[in-house]
């Protein structure tokens, strides 16, 4: 549950984040053995370089759109366990619609693909969104389970109707290449490089930013989140809001599958997305739900892949970024949960939910 | 396919069930007392790794499962137990953070152990008698010591559940925590007691998967078997005796997938690994429909997955 009144205070969770990452940092130091000088390697690798910045950019482009996705849910009290599902489901149903139309030009079929991306996760979030709707079953647990078998949906795809006709290295699992004319440009800042996703992820949650903050979307999703009696009492169809918001979530999910495809990957392949889905979950956390500080935690995530990527030369194995990110998301809920036993004030009769 | 095939394959369906089994009971046992952990991946993982390190630098294979079994006991305690139930954070949220930091942490750790051989192979143990009764004897009774242990720990903790006054307890705090509060049980130690033997028994699934199955370590060589052992505690229904049915046949899905692939079967394997998470969707869904008729179809323990406060209403 995001509750307004149930999270620390944003100097709090700053705090908690950089002790983190120091907690992190000494624990690398130690294990690589590289001491003080792990900050020079880290560096250089991520802000302290063009080519590092163009990394860290590269990886936070997926997690600001999937953390947006989250976000969007949790405004209306919900999780959104699926995002790693609907970019899945995304980019299959736009890379089908890249496969049926070839003769298109470049800029119509991106077009076309961006919005089978969005339909793609929409879809595939329709039936928890229905589920936890009108029956009240757990959208975490049931986005979740789906989320396995979008990753297998992949496979089947990847290896068998859409297989390369060139063989790929052991391990690798991706479709043939899509065609190049919808592939997104490249733009050069000085010596940096910026794909369009970047720039294209940081509208659209701008765009959310702007439809929550001054529409009728922002209050009525809120109250639907934090208190669904007043909601009902209030006139809203608290079942429809619910189920629209999840969809609409969804599709934000989808939209970062399509997104990474077109900016990044070029097929539809298994480095689509690398814990996306799940990275984001302790985006949205870290940033309290809110929209507009999402993007720069994910920007602070990114970093953290980068920085795991550099290290892998020390030794370091690929996964302790995941280990890092881990302990943030712990951090953060913890912190919020030690706001919460400090300032909350106990309502006779009403039950907190946690799910 | 010939008979001998067919009872191979159905062995090796068990032997694949089997770290299901354990992981699959200790979320059940953590699930019963009300507590929701979705990481089991992660402590599966730390078990699988510590269980390896041990059974690579002692050659045996009691004390790799041990270690497997106390490292995950340990790791779920302090990275889940103590977040969720003393300073009441999510449950959702720490679990996911329990998966992540198991991963890079048997990552870092397995690091350097990554394809080296054991010293040793596990072997199977024909039961006397049992093995001898015709055609399903060499399936089930020719197994490695650790399938009969995850048989008979099914069997032990359904007595347990049903039968036994430790059961009815443990009951009591998943389903109505605050009852069981003003019955005079600690309810926090409770939960914290079961999240720590649930860890313990998906750790030593780990370090059975690693040190008895496949004899190496990989970093994230689980590969989703924690998030199948969630999936089938719900398909269960949380009956022990059912999860080791579905387990089994789980188990026998997977072979069979593979075994297709060989024989250039239609399907791919890829729908049959599909079956356990799509049925705990639909499982889910039915049950609920099935509720508003027939209040408690849903079996689910009635605080799963709620936050607890001590003399809370």
């Amino acid at each position: 549950m995001v509750d307004a009144q149930a999270l620390a205070p944003a100097w709090l969770r700053a705090l908690v984040m950089l002790l983190g990452l120091l907690v992190g940092g000494v624990f690398l130091a130690m294990q690589t053995g590289l001491g003080t000088s792990l900050w020079t390697v880290v560096s250089s690798s991520t802000f302290g370089s063009s080519l590092g910045v163009s990394q860290v950019i590269q990886l936070a482009t997926p997690l600001v759109l999937a953390g947006c996705a989250v976000a969007v849910a949790a405004r209306a009290g919900m999780w959104n366990i699926g995002v790693e599902g609907q970019l899945v489901m995304g980019a299959w149903l736009a890379t089908a619609v890249a496969y049926a139309a070839p003769g298109l030009p470049g800029v119509l079929l991106s077009a076309l693909m961006i919005v089978a991306g969005f339909l793609g996760g929409a879809m595939w979030a329709a039936v928890p969104a229905l589920a936890r709707a009108y029956l009240g079953v757990s959208e975490a647990v049931t986005t979740l389970m789906l989320n396995f078998v979008a990753a297998l949906w992949l496979q089947y795809w990847a290896t068998g109707p859409w297989a390369p006709t060139r063989t790929l290295a052991v391990g690798q699992v991706s479709s043939r290449p899509i065609t190049s004319e919808v592939w997104y440009p490249q733009f050069s800042l000085g010596p940096m490089t910026i794909g369009l996703g970047f720039p294209l992820a940081l509208l659209i949650i701008l765009l959310f930013w702007a439809a929550f903050r001054y529409t009728a979307i922002g209050p009525v999703t809120a109250l639907v989140g934090t208190d669904e009696r007043t909601a009902r009492y209030a006139g809203t169809n608290a079942a429809r809001v619910r189920w629209a918001v999840f969809v609409l979530s969804g599709g934000v999910g989808g939209l970062t599958g399509v997104i990474v495809e077109l900016d990044q990957v070029h097929s539809f392949s298994a480095q689509l997305s690398d814990n996306t889905g799940y990275i984001a979950i302790a985006v949205a956390v870290i940033a309290a739900g809110s929209l507009a500080f999402s993007a720069p935690v994910a920007i602070v995530l990114a970093f953290v892949a980068a920085a795991g990527v550099s290290l892998q030369i020390a030794g370091v194995s690929s996964e302790v970024t995941l280990m890092l990110t881990g302990l943030l998301l712990l951090l953060a809920a913890c912190s919020d949960s030690i706001a919460r036993y400090r300032f909350r004030r106990t309502v006779p009769g009403k039950e907190e939910e946690a799910l | 396919m010939t008979w001998h095939v067919l009872q191979a394959t159905l062995a090796l369906a068990i032997v694949t069930g089997t770290p299901l089994v354990f992981a699959g009971l200790g979320g059940l046992l953590a699930e019963r007392s009300g507590v929701l952990n979705v990481g089991i991946e992660g402590v599966m993982l730390v078990g699988a790794v510590f269980g390896f390190v041990t059974a690579y630098n002692t050659g045996s294979l009691v004390m790799a499962l041990l270690a497997g079994c106390v490292a995950g006991g340990l790791f779920s305690l302090v990275f889940f137990g103590l977040p969720v139930l003393k300073i009441r954070a999510p449950q959702l949220l720490i679990g996911f953070a329990l998966w992540f930091i198991g991963a890079g942490l048997s990552a870092q750790v397995g690091n350097s152990h990554t394809e080296t051989p054991l010293p040793f192979r596990a072997e199977t143990i024909a039961l006397p008698l049992l093995h001898d009764i015709p055609y399903v004897g060499a399936i089930l009774f020719d197994q490695n010591w650790v399938v009969y242990l995850g048989a008979l720990l099914a069997l032990v903790t359904a007595i347990m559940l049903k039968r036994t006054r430790h059961g009815l307890n443990l009951r009591a705090v998943g389903e109505d925590p605050q009852a069981a509060y003003a019955a005079g049980l600690n309810v926090v130690r409770w939960r914290l007691a079961y999240v720590a033997i649930g860890g313990g028994l998906q750790g030593l699934s780990g370090a059975i998967l690693s040190v008895v199955i496949v004899q190496a370590w990989r970093s994230e060589m689980t590969a989703g078997t924690g998030f199948v052992a969630l999936a089938l505690v719900t398909v269960a229904g949380w009956g022990p005796l059912r999860l080791l049915l579905t387990s089994y046949a789980f188990g026998a899905l997977l072979v069979l997938g593979s075994v297709g692939q060989t024989q250039g079967w239609p399907i791919s394997s890829e729908f049959l690994r599909m079956v356990p998470y799509v049925l705990t969707v639909v499982v889910l869904v039915v049950r609920i429909w099935r509720e508003r008729r027939r209040p408690g179809a849903t079996r689910a323990p009635a605080s799963l997955g709620q936050t607890y406060a001590p003399g809370q209403r």
